[in-house]
């Protein structure tokens, strides 16, 4: 059978295969076209009404996430670094998912406003808005045109389409459900997704780790293999691609974990969008906590496969011990994943894992094209070209929106697949987008002395000196970067990221000291300090689990536990 | 007040699962040597089959004893308070 396989990836499928692959799309279309029936006003389309409960929403906030990038994208960082991946869930995802939880979805929620830049807007006026609104619909075409091209290389290896063929129908999908059903389909599919990711890539890891042995067996293969040091993620030196632990480390905790994560997840509305779905604050508050206990095990299903993939698969392990980037038949370390479950799943299991693995790399850019529809028709054409239009006018207008965002990601999807990885060049592009965003946030929400002239210019000085930093590195942008400063890899990424957020702070402090400030009364529930205790508080709770804070602590030690387990 | 019903979405990840899983069973039993020698002659379908089945079927379940009741006129009443506040700020936001 190998033998006459044209790709080395190339799948063995059979018709059993096929229809379970038929089965999930017939659903999804299925579900797009019964909540059509139900879409009434705009906001059902674009906030699902706001009646969803807390622990779907949970599942939907961390399933936005879970699509190709993340997919391949770790289990090849777990197959090449090993162990220290894990940073990117315990502590590059969790405690800014639980700081969103409990800080920053108060402010959202109550302001009852549709999305981040809309924020930006009441807090900061139209200018910060319009520079906000404008670099996010950029970033969700950019980020679109990455999960589409992942998924058009993965239905050209797994069933030989051409890679535009490929391209242009998944697109087609994605259109489809999106216009179809609108923001409640799109949750119902990536809540789907989920249950199939866990049902083919669990058993996958169980049959992984069988077979080498269990843990014991995986350590012994990578201490065999000279890769022993990888089964500890500290302090994560081939990770971040620097010399020195120390500054490792740091790279790690502030880089990452603060800047990079806390900008991605506490103000990027693909994900804050999800929790705004929710039917109260209490629920709109947990989301992102309930989401964060599947979130710490997630990594278990895709970098630990990762892991076992470059022990278990030859043409992986002799690639490893070789240090080379590419093996036997042109593979990659981002072809690990596919690899394994090419050499263990049998037939009908093969089926669930292919349907999986396309669900969520669809939903993955499904979740940016809905996000950059929201924008797009609220922040930039409702509040800048035509003001007084009826609702049904900005729900036809997104539509379109949704159509443009797609043509456009076919386009963008070229342009990232010139790009060698996929992992940096997405690290690259939060800092760009993410953490300005990040750091004019948390000074506006805490400083109610910050000005609407210093929330603009702390943006746009934040964006400019993350570009710098990405062109003077020495991979960050491919070509275009030209090697004055000694970062590569993910590395170059967290220092672009940590110099945004820095000078971001030090121009809005600047800018501030010289410009009047906002009037109090009019800040009242978006500054921290200028918000009623009420607003704040937790009404329903009446057991552990339904209080915000106490779920959080609980997810904050289950954690922590983790980190010092796997150290 | 009505039920979500058909829609609940446990009802559709309960019924999926419940598919793939007797699927999966069905073609366990034609699972050939070759593939099960690969994972170590675990029959891997069928193990999957059993467990989607089950969980499939507890989803249903679950929905069946626990309906959500959807309270249309909250839903409504949400649904005008976010277009107020929406129509006041498009209207004469005051921090422009």
């Amino acid at each position: 059978m190998e033998v006459l396989a044209s790709s080395p990836l190339r799948l063995s499928t059979t018709w059993v295969d096929y229809l379970l692959i038929a089965i999930y799309f017939v659903t999804v279309l299925g579900i797009g076209m019964a909540a059509r029936a139900q879409v009434s006003s705009s906001i059902d389309f674009f906030l699902s009404g706001r009646s969803l409960p807390a622990w779907i929403t949970g599942l939907a906030f961390i399933s936005a996430n879970l699509g190709a990038v993340e997919i391949m994208g770790m289990s090849a960082n777990g197959a090449q670094f090993g162990m220290s991946t894990f940073h990117y869930y315990w502590i590059g995802a969790i405690p800014a998912m639980l700081f969103l939880g409990v800080v920053m979805m108060p402010f959202y929620y109550g302001s009852r406003v549709r999305s981040v830049p809309e924020f930006m807007l009441r807090r900061f006026g139209p200018t910060a808005h319009l520079v906000n609104s404008i670099s996010f619909a950029v970033a969700q075409i950019l980020i679109a045109g990455v999960n589409l091209y992942l998924l058009a290389t993965i239905v050209n290896s797994l069933l030989g389409w051409n890679i535009w063929l490929s391209t242009v129908v998944a697109a087609i999908i994605v259109l489809s459900y999106i216009t179809l059903g609108g923001l409640s389909a799109a949750i119902y599919n990536e809540v789907l997704q989920f249950f199939v990711i866990v049902a083919a890539l669990l058993p996958l890891t169980i049959l992984a780790l069988n077979k080498i042995g269990g843990w014991n067996g995986l350590t012994d293969a990578m201490d065999k293999a000279g890769s022993g040091d990888q089964v500890r993620s500290w302090p994560g030196t081939d990770l971040t691609g620097f010399s020195s632990s120390v500054w490792s480390v740091v790279g790690i905790v502030f880089g990452l974990g603060f800047v990079l994560s806390f900008g991605y997840w506490t103000t990027n509305f693909v994900e804050v969008q999800r929790a705004m779905a929710s039917k109260d604050m209490n629920s709109a508050r947990r989301a992102p906590i309930i989401g964060s206990f599947p979130k710490m095990f997630i990594p278990f299903i895709i970098i630990l496969p990762g892991m076992l993939a470059a022990v278990l698969v030859t043409s992986l392990s002799d690639m490893k011990s070789k240090g080379a980037e590419t093996g036997a038949g042109g593979i990659t370390y981002n072809d690990s994943l596919l690899l394994l479950i090419r050499q263990l799943l049998p037939n009908g299991l093969l089926g669930v894992a292919i349907a999986g693995l396309l669900a969520a790399f669809m939903a993955g850019m499904a979740a940016n094209i809905s996000a950059f529809n929201t924008v797009t028709s609220y922040d930039l054409w409702q509040t800048y070209v035509q003001k007084d239009k009826p609702d049904h006018f900005y729900t036809t207008f997104g539509r379109w929106a949704t159509v443009v965002a797609t043509v456009l990601a076919i386009g963008t999807s070229y342009f990232a697949s010139q790009y060698p990885n996929m992992m940096i060049y997405l690290q690259t592009l939060f800092g760009f987008f993410n953490a300005p965003l990040f750091a004019t946030f948390i000074l506006g929400m805490f400083w109610k002395r910050m000005t609407s002239a210093a929330g603009w210019t702390g943006l746009v000085a934040g964006t400019v000196s993350a570009v710098v930093v990405a062109v003077l590195s020495e991979d960050a942008l491919g070509s275009a970067s030209v090697g004055v400063l000694p970062v590569s890899g993910q590395g170059a990424a967290f220092v672009a990221a940590g110099a945004a957020f820095v000078v971001d702070i030090v121009v809005s402090m600047v800018v501030t000291a010289g410009t009047k400030p906002k009037e109090e009364s009019k800040l009242r529930g978006l500054v921290y300090s200028l918000t009623p205790r009420d607003d704040l508080a937790d009404d329903h709770a009446d057991h552990w689990w339904l209080s915000p804070v106490k779920l959080a602590g609980v997810s904050l030690v289950m954690v922590t536990i983790l980190n010092v387990i796997f150290h | 007040m009505k039920k979500a019903g058909l829609f609940d979405i446990r009802n559709i990840i309960g019924l999926l699962l419940l598919v793939y899983g007797v699927i999966l069973l069905i073609v366990s039993f034609s699972t050939s040597a070759a593939e099960k020698a690969r994972a170590d002659g675990i029959n891997a379908n069928l193990w999957v089959g059993l467990v989607l089945t089950v969980v499939g079927l507890l989803m249903i379940l679950w929905a069946l004893t626990r309906p959500i009741v959807v309270d249309e006129e909250a839903l409504e009443a949400d649904k005008r308070a976010v277009e107020e506040a929406a129509g006041r700020r498009t209207h004469d936001d005051p921090s422009v």
